[in-house]
């Protein structure tokens, strides 16, 4: 089943690829003039540049103010899941002031309680986290417009509790029945770090509210490993992998801007 | 703004291709013993068994192997209890020249964890072993090499 979903998701992503050989769509504030101007010869276009220049000249020229504040808010996918993934309970308070134009300083503070249930290895993991870090908007906005396609980074630290509760005993020889042994072995007071970059795009839906989608890629830089076991799950993180230390993660959150100052 | 797109799909593509959601065969789990049987007279050379079968004695006798002429066999500890009690059959097929010799193993047990796929292994210490083999039996010695079971390597030689 795997694989179909990597096949289909590869094939998704050369369909992308291919596409995006195409000339890039007309946006951002530089509007159509060379573009139009290339296609001179078409007379129909040369009429219709004239049209729109005329009819863009005016915003460009105008000077408002750019706002700097402070944007707060919550992450909804994890409360949705909380109310839909028994294995999961968790919430996440987000925000990011404006420093400059293009640059945000943002923060992510949150707490997981996960169970961990896989052919009989049981665990329970919950702790909290937080990400510290910097976003840049890369997305151009129409002036007085203020949605962000942003790329940023991201140092995430999490203390949390490992707790192991059933786990099966693995055997290649079928004589002697295989045991899965209940227990409970607490591992408290772990603690792991990790960078993270993270993507997102952010729409101003009304006013000052702004709804945004990221998802996640992270690299585990150090965590303290529980004695006779592994963290499945490190809150924050995520699930981790056995092979690489890469994890990824997604967010869905909602935001209210506060406007400090403008200039 | 398409770049973007290709960017996010990548991380999607990350999320649903992992791979350790399955024990691989080349993990080393739970060891078996391993037994190496070598000639009584000269106590150097492998000696393949004759027909040998191996039970477990438990109420309905588990085959562990039915009949084998090998010289180097893996065994199968008990992950449950501090012993494993087996029968050494020789010529497991024949009526008259059938032969059988007990063969107990007692250890303490211990549970490593492996990964999240395999879970966790048992290993096992403090080996210790016991026979009803006489001189007469086909089974002449037994050696124990090593007082902990937890890799492949051979474990135990049977002198026939």
């Amino acid at each position: 089943m795997r694989l179909y979903t990597c096949i289909f998701i590869i094939s998704l992503l050369t369909g992308v690829s291919t596409s995006a050989q195409e000339p890039e769509a007309l946006y951002e504030g530089t509007l159509p003039l060379e573009r139009l101007e290339n296609n001179a010869a078409q007379t129909i276009s040369v009429q219709a540049s004239d049209s729109l220049a005329q009819g863009v000249k005016p915003a460009m020229d105008s000077t408002k103010l750019t706002a700097y504040g402070l944007r707060v808010g919550g992450d909804l996918s994890k409360l949705l899941r909380t109310a839909l993934d028994q294995n999961y309970s968790g919430f996440e308070l987000v925000g990011d002031l404006r420093f400059s134009k293009r640059f945000y300083a943002a923060v992510e503070l949150g707490y997981e309680e996960r169970f961990w249930s896989q052919q009989n290895l049981e665990a329970q993991i919950n702790g909290s986290y937080i990400k510290l870090g910097a976003d840049f908007n890369a997305y151009r906005n129409w002036t007085g417009m203020n949605n962000g396609i942003t790329t940023g980074l991201r140092y995430g630290l999490s203390t949390f509790n490992n707790t192991l509760l059933r786990y099966p005993v693995y055997t290649t020889n079928p004589t002697f029945p295989s045991s899965i042994r209940e227990d409970n072995i607490e591992y408290s007071g772990l603690t792991a770090g990790w960078v993270e970059f993270i993507l997102a795009v952010k729409t101003e839906l009304w006013s000052n509210f702004f709804l945004s989608l990221n998802v996640q890629l992270k690299h585990l830089i150090h965590e303290d490993t529980p004695g006779n076991f592994a963290n499945l799950v490190i809150p924050g993180f995520n699930k981790t992998n056995d092979f690489s230390a890469f994890g990824v993660g997604y967010g869905y959150t909602l935001t209210y801007f506060i406007p400090i100052l403008k200039r | 703004m398409k770049r973007w797109l290709g960017l996010s799909f990548m991380f999607f593509a990350l999320w649903s291709c992992s791979k350790d959601d399955l024990c691989s065969g080349e993990t080393p789990t739970t060891p078996l013993l391993t037994i190496e049987f070598l000639d009584f007279t000269d106590r150097t050379t492998p000696k393949s068994t004759n027909d040998l079968a191996i039970r477990v004695r438990d109420t309905d006798s588990t085959v562990v192997y039915a009949s084998i002429s090998e010289v180097t066999i893996s065994l199968p500890l008990d992950t449950e209890t501090d012993q494993s009690l087996f029968y050494f059959i020789d010529q497991a097929s024949s009526v008259e020249n059938l032969d059988v010799v007990q063969l107990d193993l007692f250890y303490r047990r211990q549970d490593q964890y492996v990964n999240r796929a395999c879970a966790f292994k048992t290993i096992y210490t403090n080996m210790a072993f016991e026979s009803d083999n006489t001189p007469l039996s086909w089974i002449r010695d037994i050696e124990l090499l090593t007082p902990t079971v937890e890799d492949a390597s051979v474990h135990m030689y049977i002198y026939h």
